[in-house]
């Protein structure tokens, strides 16, 4: 038979339902001939019922409304923000990546095509009514589209004024020299606006 | 289905509402565990003013980490092991010591002697009381917090040991000594 002092240590796990079932039997067989045993296990039960008893009660007044009181003062996270706002407009979470890493990639795109090229074409912003080189190789569809998106890119290097045309028509002119690689655009003046 | 089992069907999808930013769905996450989260703290602290405020500030730090919570253990060892870490923090903040002088350290004085409130029950027989509240002062921290969160709040020794953040086996240990420590410092009481 295992000693007292052994069973003592596991009277405690016992009594709470925490002992292995192998554990459980050896201590029981124990119990049955020990009074020892059996008297010390009734003090530790009479030890947590005496902890129970005179345990306090917590006051529970107005706590949960405290806390809830202190929640509502919390700023809202940004990834709640941003769950909230692409609920209302009706993404989930993977459509918004998806369309997220799409737009990253156009603009990466279009960001390359206009000044990606060691032959970035110069063109200078509307309405300076000047005449610029385009170098080659770059069409007049490529400046256009740099133009669209407001784009102004004057590089010093590149940028030769040839002339100036003098003109009352607001349109655009283009040339190509057929023996070269120049292009020439016209770009119309932004009409002055009078105070 | 008992009360219990219905709202235990409905907290995960309660922690998930919560998670989305409802405070309607914490609200009820928190009238239902206020009353436990208020027995750790106590078995804790052993002070009804601390444990009332780690377990308020518990609760505020639950919201604010939902997001982390990903029920690997149960929403309420969770929230145990929060405000086990918030007393923790207490007590190392009180374990610097605080010079009084004065007016101020007469009015402390008073205080400590006049209140005497360990969170127990002032209504349950005054000498037993008295006893137990010094046999429980006479164990560390770690010893008093683990009997009385198994014999008060009734936590198993998993729970115990993922609030306290201790293996099972040192959980099963140091119940072991403060039992055997409380018995014999209420000895004579008992043999009366």
């Amino acid at each position: 038979m295992i000693e007292c002092t052994g069973i003592a240590e596991l009277l405690g796990a016992f009594r709470d339902g925490e002992l292995e079932p192998d554990k459980v039997a050896i201590v029981a067989r124990h119990l049955a001939a020990c009074t020892q045993c059996e008297m010390l296990l009734s003090e530790i039960c009479e030890l947590g019922e005496t902890l129970r008893a005179s345990a306090w009660e917590p006051c529970l007044d107005g706590f949960a409304e405290q806390v809830l009181s202190r929640v509502a003062r919390l700023p809202e996270p940004f990834s709640r923000r941003l769950r909230r706002g692409l609920g209302a407009l009706g993404w989930s979470w993977p459509a918004a990546i998806t369309s997220a890493s799409l737009a990253t990639a156009l603009a990466s795109w279009l960001v390359l095509m206009t000044f990606g090229k060691p032959n970035t074409p110069s063109i200078t912003a509307a309405g300076s009514n000047a005449v610029t080189e385009v170098r080659a190789g770059e069409s007049a569809a490529q400046g256009g589209l740099a133009q669209a998106l407001g784009l102004s890119y004057p590089g010093p290097k590149d940028q030769v004024v040839i002339s100036r045309l003098e003109t009352d028509r607001h349109h655009v002119a283009l040339w190509s020299e057929p023996e070269g690689t120049t292009t020439v655009i016209w770009l119309p003046e932004e009409p002055e606006i009078s105070e | 289905m008992s009360g219990d089992n219905r709202y235990a069907a409905d907290e995960a999808e309660l922690i998930q509402q919560a998670k989305k930013g409802d405070q309607q769905a914490f609200a009820v996450l928190v009238r239902h565990y206020q009353r436990r989260l208020l027995g750790v703290a106590l078995a804790l602290t052993r002070n009804p003013d601390d444990a009332a405020e780690l377990a308020q500030e518990a609760f505020v730090r639950a919201y604010q980490n939902l997001g982390q919570f990903e029920a690997r253990s149960s929403f309420s060892t969770w929230l145990y092991r929060i405000v086990a870490n918030l007393a923790i923090d207490l007590r190392r903040r009180e374990s610097r010591h605080v010079v009084l002088r004065g007016e101020e350290a007469e009015s402390e004085l008073r205080r400590l002697a006049g209140s005497g409130d360990t969170g127990f029950n002032t209504t349950f027989g005054g000498e037993l009381r008295g006893r137990l509240r010094a046999a429980l002062d006479e164990l560390t921290p770690e010893h008093r917090a683990v009997i009385l969160l198994r014999e008060v709040e009734g936590l198993s020794y998993e729970e115990i040991s993922e609030t306290l953040g201790c293996p099972r086996g040192t959980v099963m240990s140091r119940l072991h000594y403060a039992r055997m420590r409380l018995r014999e410092q209420l000895k004579d009481f008992r043999h009366r």
